[in-house]
């Protein structure tokens, strides 16, 4: 359970990120965090991991303060963010090294969806695109299989192709003990894969709802309201 | 596996490349500074064992700069101590560990087996390395306090620096060390003129862990100078003055990793 409140935040006094924000986000769900760029939904996810620390209210997964980043609490977490950077190893080596902090990381699984990605394992960090580095990161991070997982635009320089194995990938990780946030400006990418929906808008939360029906027709109904025109025209 | 044996293995695997190639560096240049036999290369003895281990340190702390790798390594399941602890491992024990085997073996061996296939040079093996041994030993203890220390002092802020800065860590830490040691010799020099009124010049040498070198000039006559040693006692004060600054300039860096924010 992640539970932020009264959540204040800002990189300069005069330009507040978020201004008293609450927000409750259960067990069991594959959130969406959307909205604009800029909104603020890296500096969400930073704050939920403990990249960030607040200014005044708290956040806590669990209970568990995440900027005090005790080994517990951070073998329970995986992060990747957008602007990826990878050390100098071949994919199977960065497993090898690091699966070794996380307790339930599962080496067939990651080379599972290495396959499912169409990823060589034994290729070397340096020699991918973009977007295979982004999908070895991906793959790692769901075969951590810690409770926390936040996905930063997971996305973002993927092919279709891939995004569709992204989308089987996170639905065959997915249990009931897990809370997955996948934040993006592009919602298309994750209409078939969200069950709740989170909107950042001018610093703010406008939404926090179970997604019961098309993302798009969800979106439609809120850009109904005069109010959340210009800001949801973006998404 | 232990998480910091985990973070040790990681550290090598990562920066083994350049771990070698800075092993070949310096082992050349020692080389190089043996055959010339000159004392006076001691002073870029000492410049390379900073640099060398400014490599290392930046290898090292450099995660913690910039936003991708650091998310992913302050995130890594390991206490900011068990981090900090491996840095030091690799930054401080293993490298001077091995600077100073390496220093022996490339300036008293690899050296001295290059001159035997010169006929004129031709030494006994036993020669070299009771040469090379009775050197080592002839050393004080303080020598190699203080060459460890000042080590330590270059070491300690280029952690900082490296965590902080993205950029332009070497040059900043040359104007930070720099710095430092121009207001200490300022300091010490305001001193002793308040102790000595007849006081020439300060002691200079700004690590000054080595008694008969701490201490200060004065006039005797007109241009006659006698050299006065300072008590145990200062000395000791000043051996603690600068082992509270590391001390402090450590857990600053503790600090500043353990709060670092992206």
């Amino acid at each position: 359970m992640i539970t932020i409140k009264g959540l204040t935040f800002w990189y300069s006094k005069q330009n507040r990120v978020f201004d008293n924000l609450d927000l409750d986000l259960g067990a069991g769900h594959i959130y969406g965090l959307l909205g604009k760029n800029g909104a603020g939904k890296t500096t969400l996810l930073k704050l939920m991991c403990g990249l960030s620390f607040p200014k005044s209210g708290s956040v806590t997964l669990d209970d568990v303060i995440p900027g005090k980043r005790r080994p517990g609490f951070l073998s329970d977490i995986c992060f990747v963010p957008e602007e990826i950077s990878v050390p100098s190893l071949k994919l199977e080596k960065f497993a090898d090294l690091y699966g070794g902090f996380y307790p339930a990381f599962d080496p067939v699984q990651f080379r599972d969806n290495l396959e499912k990605f169409e990823v060589n394992p034994a290729l070397h960090f340096s020699r991918m695109s973009h977007g295979q580095k982004k999908k070895g990161m991906v793959a790692f991070a769901l075969a951590t299989n810690t409770r926390y997982l936040f996905l930063d635009e997971p996305t973002n320089s993927m092919d279709i192709p891939s995004k569709a194995a992204f989308r089987s990938m996170l639905a065959a990780c997915f249990t009931m003990e897990k809370t997955i946030i996948l934040s993006t400006h592009m919602v298309r990418d994750l209409e078939s894969m969200i069950d709740s929906v989170v909107i950042l808008e001018n610093h703010k939360i406008i939404l926090n709802k179970l997604v019961d029906q098309n993302l798009e027709i969800l979106f439609n109904a809120i850009i109904t309201n005069p109010d959340k025109v210009s800001s949801l025209s973006e998404l | 596996m232990n998480r910091f044996w985990l973070l040790v293995r990681r550290q090598w695997t990562e920066n083994y490349k350049v771990y070698l190639l800075l092993w070949v560096v310096m082992t050349l240049s020692l080389m190089a500074l043996g055959l010339t036999e000159n004392k006076s290369a001691q002073p870029l003895d000492l410049l390379l064992f900073w640099l060398g281990g400014c490599v290392v340190t930046t290898t090292i702390f450099i995660r913690w700069s910039d936003f991708g790798r650091a998310s992913f390594y302050l995130l890594l399941p390991a206490s900011a101590t068990e981090k900090f602890l491996c840095g030091i491992f690799y930054s401080v024990i293993l490298y001077v560990a091995v600077y100073c085997l390496n220093y022996f073996f490339s300036t008293y061996v690899l050296t001295y087996l290059i001159i035997l296939f010169f006929p004129n040079n031709l030494i006994p093996f036993s020669e070299l390395i009771n040469d090379g041994i009775s050197l080592i030993t002839s050393i004080s203890f303080r020598s190699y306090f203080v060459f460890f220390l000042s080590y330590i002092f270059v070491q300690s802020i280029l952690m900082i620096l490296v965590i902080r800065l993205k950029r332009m860590h070497i040059l900043i830490l040359a104007f930070t060390v720099l710095a430092i040691l121009v207001i200490y010799d300022y300091g010490m020099y305001a001193w002793m003129a308040n102790i000595s009124h007849a006081l020439v010049r300060a002691p200079g040498p700004v690590l000054t862990f080595l008694g008969p070198d701490f201490g200060y000039k004065s006039f005797v006559e007109e241009s006659d100078f006698e050299y006065f040693s300072f008590s145990r006692l200062i000395l000791i004060l000043n051996n603690m003055l600068w082992l509270i600054i590391f001390s402090i300039i450590y857990l600053t860096a503790f600090h500043k990793l353990k709060e670092r924010e992206l």
